[in-house]
């Protein structure tokens, strides 16, 4: 239970929506393939998967910041699950489940990414594009304070 | 100049389902509606395309059981080519559809169905779900998870995604099965037919706890129809036509699956969008019959499969051979989940699955093709009519939440009778309803995306049609 994963969210054919691909693509050659999982949707079946981990870093877009700009905090616990749709939970409900589930918290993270074009296919923002550097430095910097107990540590950048 | 563009009916929405109470003049329920208000067009849309693009087009209609429509879609242009594929690609579709069975089987009892029977009928809407599953019962809900991921860690491997994988093509599959794959599906198998005998020895002393649904959730005498091997057996990929009685009677028997017409046709009604099939022989509507778990079971000689035989005869003892009530759909749900481990067990240990030869080519030799396969909720049809070149002069799909259409109608009307007062209308009612509706697992609880409710909305009309009142969902 020491893993920390990263888990991108988004519809690659939906614009923006598919930040977190970019993101992690931008990072192929930094982080070990097996902590990446990308999902367009969070679904009751990773509840498994983060049962073994010790940390875990959400990236999805975001509709309430600014195109552009990011923001990275702790997804609360604890909380109720309110909307318990079989296709779609938001981070903290897919973290309170995993806790029902398993007795088992990953401590969890949240980047968010502010985006605004949700209507173009295969195509990102040119504000949102300019930045996928600064995005995943945000995500390499999130793994290298967690990857110390990993045992597939970070490869250098 | 501007100009507007109007698109009446919208469709290809997600299913939303609307039901009509009308009382008689004594107040007491006599006719119910099970109203499906949008379009999907998908044998309208199809027009024009090549008719190789038809599996993974019409793969598009779900989301939970694509692999069956592409299996259908797929035979369909076999056909269309007059090839017969590969025995490793007739064998990896086979594998693809038991995986798909197994997750689509899991998501209805155990996300949408189980947190029925361990919470009540009229249980707490707020935690009757598959979160409040997790909470009050987390080995049950696990259990859950786990059949539901390795049904689709099998679709993955062999598709390479878990929805709408474009790999069942018309000739065959495009890719083969690898040796480690196949080993990786292998070495879970221990555990998930684990998984699903606990779930049967968990689910059958519970059973009983519903005496009044089991008596009123589409408990009533119909026909019953599914693909059959030659020996009789349960089948999901091939095979022929069986149909039973009420009472047990085989009257259609060995009927090639291409031959569907000469006993199905199909009704419609100015309040749905839904067409009604019917058992032709005996017309509109009293050829009512039913498909899914429930009606396999009831067709079939033998399951063919040790552990699943031994069910099938507790099943029957249990619950009457035909079973009649649409309420042991969950039990017959288990026992497909386990016959479908058993079946992966056998043919994965062959040592042609790992063939590389595994699609036909040829160009159109036919004008028209029949696909039949078994889906989760039971048969589907597709029929395709091409040119010469291969191009789509038409479709019709006969799916199963369709071949149940006049059945579910009748359920709600005995659920309604049975749980209305008729004057007010209540949640336990409403949840009723939903589930007497879920017990056949239709396509659109799934397409609807909520785990344990249903949008729906129940009017209850007077005599004269006026809205007595209204639950909305």
């Amino acid at each position: 239970m020491n893993k920390c994963l990263i888990i991108g969210i988004g519809n690659t054919l939906r614009g923006d929506d598919g930040i977190a691909s970019l993101v992690l693509k931008h990072l192929h050659d930094t982080i070990v393939s097996d902590r990446i999982v990308e999902v367009t949707q969070l679904t009751i079946e990773l509840a498994p998967t983060l049962a073994e981990c010790k940390c875990v870093l959400f990236i999805d877009a975001a509709l309430d910041l600014p195109p552009g700009q990011w923001k990275i905090g702790e997804v609360p616990t604890g909380v109720e699950v309110a909307t318990p749709f079989g296709h779609e939970l938001t981070p903290a409900e897919l973290v309170q489940l995993t806790c029902a589930l398993f007795r088992h918290c990953p401590a969890a993270s949240l980047l968010r990414i502010g985006a605004s074009e949700f209507d173009k296919p295969d195509s990102i923002s040119d504000i949102l594009s300019v930045n996928v550097a600064a995005y995943a430095d945000c995500v390499s910097h999130w793994y290298q304070e967690h990857f110390h107990e990993d045992e597939n540590p970070v490869v250098a950048l | 100049m501007t100009r507007t563009i109007t698109i009446d009916p919208i469709t290809r929405i997600e299913g939303h389902a609307r039901i009509s109470l009308q009382l008689n003049e004594s107040g007491m329920v006599e006719h119910a509606y099970f109203h499906t208000t949008q379009y999907r067009g998908f044998e309208k849309f199809c027009e024009g395309r090549p008719y190789y693009e038809m599996p993974a087009l019409m793969a598009r209609s779900c989301g939970i059981c694509p692999v069956a429509h592409l299996i259908a879609g797929a035979k369909a242009c076999d056909e269309i080519l007059a090839v017969k594929i590969p025995y490793t690609a007739m064998v990896l579709r086979r594998l693809m559809n038991y995986a798909q069975i197994i997750q689509s089987h899991a998501l209805c009892f155990f996300y949408l169905s189980s947190p029925d029977f361990i919470f009540g009928f009229d249980g707490d809407p707020a935690t009757r779900n598959i979160a409040g599953l997790a909470a009050k019962n987390p080995e049950l809900a696990l259990d859950g998870i786990r059949l539901r991921q390795f049904g689709q860690q099998i679709i993955e491997l062999l598709g390479g995604k878990r929805i709408h994988p474009a790999w069942i093509v018309a000739g065959g599959v495009s890719e083969p099965l690898t040796a480690a794959h196949r080993e990786q599906i292998r070495s879970k198998l221990p555990e998930i037919k684990e998984i699903a005998l606990r779930t049967l020895a968990t689910f059958k002393p519970i059973l009983n706890s519903f005496p009044a649904e089991i008596e009123t959730f589409g408990n009533f005498p119909s026909l019953f129809m599914g693909l059959v091997d030659d020996k009789g057996q349960l089948e999901h990929y091939d095979g022929k036509l069986r149909v039973v009685d009420s009472i047990g009677n085989v009257i259609t028997h060995g009927l090639a699956s291409t031959q569907y017409a000469e006993i199905i046709a199909e009704a419609v009604e100015p309040w749905t969008f839904m067409k009604f099939p019917f058992y032709k022989p005996m017309g509109y509507p009293a050829g009512m019959y039913r498909v899914g778990p429930a009606a396999r079971l009831n067709v079939v000689t033998r399951c063919g499969t040790p552990l699943a035989d031994a069910e099938l005869d507790e099943f029957r003892a249990t619950c009457g051979a035909p079973a009649l009530s649409a309420y042991h759909n969950h039990w017959a749900r288990l026992i497909e989940i386990l016959f479908c481990v058993e079946r992966l067990e056998r043919k994965l240990a062959e040592d042609q699955v790992l063939d590389k030869h595994v699609r036909a080519g040829a160009a159109p030799n036919s004008l028209e093709g029949i696909g039949v396969a078994e889906a989760p909720r039971g048969t589907i049809i597709h029929h395709y009519f091409v040119d010469d070149q291969g191009v789509m002069k038409g479709a019709n799909m006969i799916i199963a939440t369709g071949h149940n259409n006049l059945a579910m109608n009748r359920s709600i009307l005995q659920v309604a009778r049975s749980f209305v007062d008729g004057e007010r209308l209540n949640e336990g009612m409403l949840n009723r309803v939903e589930a007497v509706i879920r017990a056949y697992d239709p396509c659109l609880s799934c397409s609807t995306h909520a785990a344990g409710k249903m949008p729906i909305r129940i009017d209850l009309l007077t005599h004269r049609r006026e809205l007595l009142c209204s639950l909305v969902r």
